[in-house]
């Protein structure tokens, strides 16, 4: 039997407005026919659209962790107000009849049925033959859109960055599409990263006040210098890729993502980078417009229960198909996953997982956290220089520190952990999340002794200091949220 | 010494990079770096490698020049990255903090939108604060400084929704961002809005702020700042001195919080404005202030002006005497002091003489209104006089402010017997301009509109007798049914059943019948649901009225919810959508 109720519907729902008009349409008793079938694992029925014929909506919980929901309305919504509806009218308590499964249904599920286990197959399996050709082909086209890249960045450096101007980031704009075009989707938004600093808050271009440039100068020059680094490396690693057909994507380091390499779980399950039965908690989140990539960006901050790595889920919307993927929330539950995928990458590599469980969070799974945290931030420091040092390294990790105490010197609110040693926080480069430095001096005094700090740090070019931005403090009782 | 050689090398390498790396051959200030870095680079090989870098790009083209540049700038980072300083040094003091009490976390889809809302500017915004509010969903401490800064909203209402409702939740954590966002001579909206939450929040530590807003604030601030000043005897002198000001709503402010200061100054200034041309800004003052020489001071003032009056004869110096009086008969409104009450009676006596008033703008009626509604208001004595008194008032209006006065003072049964006959008359209801027909309209419209008006039963008048249902249906009027009604009455009942089926008959659209239902659903008739529910379906095509007429789906019996559930797939979009919301209001109803 599916055990939802009102509240699994509404985050389930793609958005508040769907949820609005399918519990709408349960009211307005615009479903014509509510079935389950025997064995109550499928819901399916009848909804009276604007057409003449009612549309056929079914919820498929075969797999609990990952329902299906088929509906022929022509809704890219997913799952559409119909499905949501039917949902709300199980939970609801609705009058549903049993039924035979439908033939098309059945013969879906079948499908369905077959398409998993050849998934598993699949992941079993070998990976199947690349055609060699083919892959020589777009390293060739790729290792062109690098000898652009290339040319682009020398001929940024060589005009000089108090050169550029609004026309010229749009017209490096326009070549930027180029490696869109040469399959180097990455390194497209490592030049966007670059333009963008010459944009507004708005993503236009608009002449900018000698202050405002001065401020990008220090971040423009190190974006230059990453820039240079991928034509290098990614040169070096394309052409060993095109001697060597036979090599897979990289997976040491995160180069084959630069390039803008998609991975598909099967590659990642077969380099062995998946988890069994991970138990992840989130600990930040946050939703932030990303101008370069002209995509919204959901990003969670999970630690898995089991080894206390920090990892970040993503979720990308692209500004024109952002009405239909669903956003991501917030999540202050346990998530129980059965197979946890881990892409490369460094400090905090991204996961991705189907299907989920929600369980209670316990306070043994706060102290559970709470042991991960670094005690001695002396070594964590050296460890964040060592990772920050190579040119593609993520600039921001983010790490757990337990310190002794939080306090004031000055002005600057500071972390000090046993032994003394102290680190900075500050809220300065650091826009993806809201503010909050200045919420500690809200939080109450009790969470300042012998806690978890959740923090991402950052190396400020033009001061030269290491900082860190707190993103929530996991006390024995709760995990409080600083920033989404 | 060699770190220090390093940041030069930087600051060099970032300054031909702007200035474009074309330059970069030959430039002797980066050349000038080499030794040092090479001696370095004897102990520590990193730096022979800087020293290598920047002769290339010193010794370069300007063909090698960016990729050269580009080298050295990636070696560079990469080690200053590896120096970040941290750390901080000096004292650790304690966080001071206010404990905000039990805070919440809403969750980041909720919480995105608030944020944007109190950030951004565009439409829509009001709701989700509203909506907001009402989740009680600022109680999470992310909100807290988006809120503090939406006191700015250059959308007034929100800009007062959050100084009034919100900012207060966090007490006096936010004093400290208050204060230091406060402008005195701002005369946007959020300053005044400040100055008044930080005196809310902390009175006595809002004092200093309060004084020098009085002497250097812009208008709007200052007028704030008098209201904060108020009841304390020590603020008096500012006051004085704010009484003189220019502006006129700081003249204003000062008289209203002079009115509650005991003092011969205060009263003095107050007395000055009264007998001059601020005795409109001052009505209010004059009437809160309690003080006895005061009080004395405006009844000798109508008195005289009452005197002069009627000895005026030009209509246009009568028009405006009879202003001025009415103006100070306000001043007395709501007092129960034995002299105002002597007074008013001796002047409500006097009635057949100001009645004879003619202005050319105003006549005497007009006052004798003015002084009735201070009556209606007033003591006990006052209002027992204009209750008996009701047989001989002239005009409907007064006739109303008897009825309201009687309502108030007498026992319920006293009041029907003094006031139905006016109900029960026999009047012509063709001749509109017949007196009872006019003295009927007024009985039942006062007692019908208490529905529309005092819906959060502010100024609740005691019961009414219950033999007014049934004159009510007596006389067929089924707007005080709905008034009056009350579950089991058999006459009304009966009325309404018959009037029902007539008016059923007869409707045009869903607002010919909504009385009859309404009358029906308040006196809990048996067939209150069967007659909403025909007059949908007879209306079910026109739905212009429908909201009006759904709006009485949250008084129907529960039982009602699936015989209406029913009606819905029959429905048009729109009525269908808001049946769903009343029959969800119905279904939460206790």
């Amino acid at each position: 039997m599916i055990a939802i109720d009102e509240a699994y519907v509404d985050s389930a729902a793609p958005n508040a407005d769907a949820a609005k008009n399918g519990r709408g349409l349960v009211l307005k008793g615009k479903f014509l026919k509510l079935h389950a079938s025997e064995d109550g694992t499928l819901l399916f029925g009848e909804c009276q659209g604007s057409g003449k014929e009612p549309y056929r909506c079914s919820s498929d919980f075969a797999r609990p962790e990952a329902p299906t929901h088929r509906c022929n309305c022509p809704s890219r919504q997913f799952p559409c107000k119909h499905c949501v509806g039917l949902m709300y009218a199980f939970a609801l308590k609705k009058n549903f009849t049993t039924a035979p499964i439908p033939e098309d249904l059945a013969s879906k599920r079948e499908k369905l049925q077959a398409r998993v286990e050849k998934k598993k197959d699949d992941a079993e399996k070998p990976p199947k033959q690349v055609n060699k050709d083919a892959l020589a082909k777009k390293i060739k086209a790729q290792l062109d859109g690098i000898d652009i890249l290339e040319r682009l960045t020398n001929d940024c450096v060589r005009l000089g960055i108090g050169n550029m101007n609004a026309k010229l980031a749009r017209e490096m704009e326009g070549q930027a599409k180029q490696l869109g075009n040469a399959y180097l989707p990455g390194a497209q938004n490592a030049l966007h990263a670059y333009t963008t600093l010459f944009s507004g808050n708005d993503g236009k271009y608009a002449e900018q006040t000698a202050a405002q440039r001065e401020r990008v100068y220090s971040e423009a020059l190190d974006q230059l210098s990453r820039l240079h680094a991928l034509v290098k490396q990614g040169r070096a690693y394309l052409q060993r890729r095109l001697e060597d057909p036979d090599l897979k994507p990289e997976t040491e380091s995160s180069i084959a993502a630069w390039l803008g390499h998609a991975w598909h779980l099967t590659e990642l399950k077969a380099v062995g980078l998946v988890e069994a039965d991970a138990e992840l908690v989130q600990l930040a989140f946050n939703s932030h417009d990303d101008i370069a990539r002209q995509e919204y960006v959901d990003t969670g901050v999970w630690m898995a229960l089991a080894n206390g790595k920090i990892r970040l889920t993503q979720n990308f919307r692209p500004y024109k198909a952002a009405k239909f993927i669903k956003s991501d929330d917030s999540f202050s539950q346990v998530a129980q996953v059965k197979e946890l995928c881990v892409y490369p990458g460094d400090v905090n590599p991204r996961i991705r997982w189907e299907g989920m469980l929600p369980r209670p969070l316990e306070p043994k799974d706060l102290e559970r956290i709470r042991t991960f945290g670094k005690p001695d931030f002396a070594a964590i420091v050296k460890e964040v220089k060592g990772h920050l040092k190579g040119p593609l390294s993520d600039k921001m990790p983010i790490y757990a520190l337990n310190f002794k105490r939080l306090g004031k010197v000055g002005d600057q609110f500071v972390a000090e952990d046993a032994k003394g040693e102290r680190l900075v926080m500050t809220d300065v480069g650091m826009s993806e999340e809201p503010p909050s430095v200045n919420l500690l001096s809200l939080l109450p005094k009790a969470s300042f002794a012998d806690n978890t700090l959740i923090a991402r740090f950052r190396h400020d070019l033009d001061t030269r200091k290491l900082q860190i931005k707190p993103l929530s403090i996991v006390t024995p009782s709760s995990v409080i949220r600083l920033t989404l | 010494m060699s770190i220090q050689v390093l940041t030069q090398v930087y600051d060099e390498m970032r300054r031909l990079a702007i200035a474009g790396s074309v330059v970069a051959p030959g430039d002797f200030r980066l050349k000038k770096l080499i030794p040092p870095l090479e001696q370095s680079g004897a102990k520590a090989p990193v730096f022979a490698k800087v020293a290598d870098a920047v002769k290339k790009v010193v010794d370069g083209n300007e063909k090698t020049s960016a990729a050269t540049l580009l080298e050295l700038a990636t070696l560079v980072n990469a080690i200053l990255y590896t120096q970040g300083e941290t750390g901080a040094p000096g004292e650790l003091q304690e966080i001071e903090t206010t404990d905000m009490g039990a805070m919440a976390q809403t969750s980041a889809r909720m919480l995105k939108p608030l944020l944007e809302a109190l950030t951004n500017t565009g439409a829509g915004r009001l709701e989700i604060v509203r909506d907001a509010i009402e989740r009680n969903a600022f109680r999470d401490l992310r909100l807290v400084k988006p809120a503090l800064g939406a006191i700015d909203d250059p959308y007034g209402e929100i800009g007062d929704l959050i100084a009034e409702k919100v900012l207060p939740i966090y007490g006096k954590a936010i004093l400290h961002d208050l204060r230091s966002t406060f402008d005195l001579k701002g005369k946007a909206s959020g300053h005044p809005r400040r100055l008044r939450l930080l005196h809310q929040l902390d009175p006595e530590g809002t004092r200093d702020l309060v004084k020098q807003a009085l002497d250097e604030g812009s208008k709007e601030v200052k007028v704030i700042a008098i209201e904060c000043l108020g009841s304390d005897p020590a603020d008096l002198s500012y006051l004085l001195e704010q009484a003189k000001a220019k502006a006129q709503e700081v003249r204003q402010a000062a008289y209203r919080a002079l009115a509650s200061i005991d003092d011969d100054a205060a009263v003095a200034v107050l007395k000055s404005a009264m007998d001059g041309k601020d005795l409109e800004l001052a009505i209010a003052s004059l009437q809160k202030s309690r003080n006895a020489k005061l009080l004395r001071h405006i009844i000798a003032g109508v008195e005289k002006e009452l005197e002069e009056l009627l000895k005026t004869k030009d209509k246009k110096a009568v028009s405006q005497k009879i202003d001025r009086v009415e103006s100070l008969l306000q001043c007395l409104e709501g007092r129960d002091d034995a002299d105002s009450e002597a007074f008013v009676l001796k002047t409500f006596g006097r009635r057949s003489e100001l009645a004879k008033l003619k202005g050319d703008s105003a006549s005497g009626a007009d006052l004798i209104l003015s002084l009735v509604a201070v009556m209606e208001e007033g003591s006990k004595n006052m209002r027992l006089a204009l209750a008996h008194e009701h047989a001989n008032l002239q005009s409907s209006d007064e006739l109303e402010a008897s009825f309201s006065a009687a309502r108030r003072i007498l026992p319920a049964a006293e009041v029907f017997e003094m006031f139905s006959p006016y109900v029960t008359a026999k009047v012509d209801e063709k001749k509109k301009r017949d007196p009872a027909y006019l003295k009927r309209q007024v009985i039942i419209e006062s007692i019908s509109d208490e529905v529309y008006f005092d819906e959060d039963g502010d100024n609740a008048y005691p019961p009414l007798d219950p033999r007014w249902l049934d004159i009510a249906v007596v006389i067929g009027d089924i707007g005080l049914i709905r008034e009056l009604g009350r579950p089991g009455h058999a006459a009304a009942n009966a009325f309404l059943k018959e009037s029902f089926g007539a008016i059923l008959m007869k409707s045009k659209s869903l607002d010919d019948c909504r009385d009859v239902v309404a009358a029906m659903i308040r006196c809990e008739h048996p067939e209150a649901t069967d007659a909403f529910i025909a007059v949908l379906e007879k209306q079910k095509k026109q739905d212009y009225y429908f909201y009006w007429f759904a709006r009485l789906i949250p008084e129907l019996p529960k039982s009602a919810i699936p015989r209406l559930e029913a009606l819905i797939p029959n429905l048009g979009e729109h009525a269908a959508n808001s049946l769903v919301d009343y029959l969800q209001q119905l279904r939460e109803k206790k």
